[in-house]
């Protein structure tokens, strides 16, 4: 199943083009407004300023690599009845699903990966000569990621289960997005909230995809956290796996289709 | 003239004909009150993660090259009323649903139609929750403006209608331009996309952000996002000279002129897809 996955994956080349052009253009306009905030200063909430543009030019990677667009698909599936040909099949749709996934990971570290390695590492030496890749905590933050991505699988295989009772899906796809980007660290390090919003922030689930890893990756958490981290990620990973079952087997009570 | 007259009869066609199907669009958003009240939802959702970026960065600094918190707020509001146009007037109904169209040969549908392609599968449909979602950016326009002290200006006011309409005929034209390759390639999903976002991730700067020729020369002439929302801002605010005018309706024109030669071309060699 995964090589056929990859293989169609793969058929796709343009595709990938176009979402690393689609990437390097976002990190282009993060890159300017950036810097111009970091004119005169050396250290903004605690990070300096080669860190906290090292952390912003890893979101792209970051995101490549935990980013999970089944919701959309299975929320069409339902939607359409394809779901009654994967009913009639030896394997589950989250099995299916999971192979997509994974087929499109294995994909990007064959073909955008590379790129996305060389350009940061050209941008960081134009920007911070003194910068070496050394500094990046490549195992530590390969943990934190692998973790996000199963968490973020199946967060959004429960959010595709709705399509049982919801006709769109997207929407609550476009919710999470926003959760991302503000309380996941997408749009800037979590250190730099204040008050509640931080602490809420430190609450939910949305840092262990993007702030967590990339702290470790830039070795601003320290290692010895790990085990913590993993603790709760198992936790936040079987709640959702319940919320999911339990919605399935709601949903596929209610579940009828008509036609071939 | 009669050239004059044919040229109008025609514009007004193409007026009543998108007049009748915004009014479909509109009927069919509120038949399914639910979903837009969730597209409205969704499109606030996003203005506000944008505001508390802005708060974020605000509470660190006291000014991103030269423009103040309430300057910034207007940009923002403008930006995004130009941002809800793109989206909704091009994007989500349009250009967003070529590649599946292609793949569908839904398109030689819209090729066969008595009507312009380029009117039909780039700005016949409309999304009409962005139009709603419109009135936050106005309102933040609005109170910024207030905050800002700045008295009522008619020839800044005139100046920067004139530079909207401008930078909404560069947004489609960069939009469709970019969104046109689609018809080049088999799976071409993400052009469409890439167009939005080669806007969307820059108008909302102030340009004074482009500093040095290269970020000018990109940003004002090759992906003239700071004519979109930046300028347009700032000749609400303070004025702009006429040369900017001049300079922003000769890059619309010119932006809009290569959109129908690329269109063309492309639909000519297009072979179908689909039966």
């Amino acid at each position: 199943m995964l090589k056929n996955r990859f293989s169609v994956t793969v058929a796709y080349r343009g595709s990938m083009i176009s979402s690393v052009i689609y990437d390097m253009l976002s990190l282009v306009s993060t890159l300017i407004i950036w810097i111009v905030v970091f004119s005169g200063k050396s250290m903004i909430a605690g990070l300096p300023k080669d860190q906290t543009i090292l952390y912003l030019l890893l979101i792209p990677v970051i995101s490549s690599l935990v980013n999970i667009f089944i919701s959309e698909q299975i929320g069409y599936e339902i939607r359409k009845g394809v779901l009654s040909q994967y009913l009639l099949k030896p394997y589950s749709i989250s099995l299916e699903l999971f192979t997509r996934a994974i087929a499109s990971k294995l994909t990007f570290f064959a073909f955008s990966f590379p790129i996305y390695l060389i350009g940061i590492a050209l941008v960081m030496n134009i920007l911070f000569p003194a910068f070496s890749i050394a500094n990046i905590h490549l195992i530590n933050g390969a943990l934190a990621i692998t973790a996000g991505f199963f968490l973020h699988f199946i967060m959004d295989l429960s959010i595709g289960y709705l399509a049982f009772w919801v006709g769109e899906v997207w929407a609550f796809h476009h919710m999470k997005r926003v959760m991302f980007l503000v309380f996941g660290g997408m749009l800037f390090p979590l250190t730099y909230l204040s008050g509640g919003v931080k602490q809420m922030a430190f609450f939910l689930p949305f840092q262990f995809m993007y702030y967590i890893p990339n702290s470790y990756l830039l070795g601003i958490r320290d290692y010895r956290n790990f085990l913590s981290d993993l603790r709760l990620y198992i936790g936040w990973f079987l709640f959702f796996f319940l919320v999911g079952q339990l919605i399935w087997k709601l949903g596929i009570k209610k579940y009828e289709a008509f036609g071939g | 003239m009669r050239h004059l007259e044919a040229d109008m009869n025609t514009l007004n066609r193409y007026a009543r004909i998108y007049g009748k199907l915004l009014k479909y669009d509109i009927m069919y958003f509120l038949t399914f009150r639910t979903n837009f009240l969730i597209c409205l939802f969704v499109e606030l959702i996003y203005f506000f993660a944008f505001l508390t970026f802005y708060r974020v960065i605000f509470q660190n600094v006291k000014t991103i090259a030269g423009w103040t918190y309430d300057e910034i707020m207007f940009l923002y509001g403008f930006d995004m009323i130009m941002s809800e146009f793109a989206v909704g007037f091009v994007f989500a109904n349009n250009t967003n649903t070529i590649p599946r169209k292609i793949n569908t040969g839904e398109v030689d549908f819209a090729l066969l139609k008595p009507l312009n392609s380029l009117f039909t599968l780039t700005f016949s449909s409309t999304y009409f929750p962005s139009i709603v979602s419109m009135i936050p950016g106005l309102y933040l326009m609005i109170i910024s403006f207030q905050k800002l002290h700045i008295p009522f200006n008619m020839v800044n006011i005139i100046s920067g209608f004139y530079l909207l309409i401008c930078g909404m005929v560069i947004v489609y034209s960069i939009m469709t331009i970019i969104a046109s390759f689609s018809f080049l390639t088999q799976n071409g999903e993400l052009f469409p996309r890439l167009g939005m976002n080669s806007i969307t991730n820059f108008s909302s700067y102030p340009h004074d952000l482009f500093k040095g020729f290269l970020l000018r020369m990109v940003f004002f002439f090759v992906l003239p996002t700071a004519l979109v929302s930046s300028i347009p801002s700032k000749a609400l605010l303070s004025g702009v000279s006429p040369s900017i005018l001049i300079y922003s309706g000769c890059i619309a024109v010119l932006f809009f002129t290569s959109t129908t030669i690329i269109w063309r071309t492309i639909i000519n060699n297009y072979t179908s897809a689909s039966s």
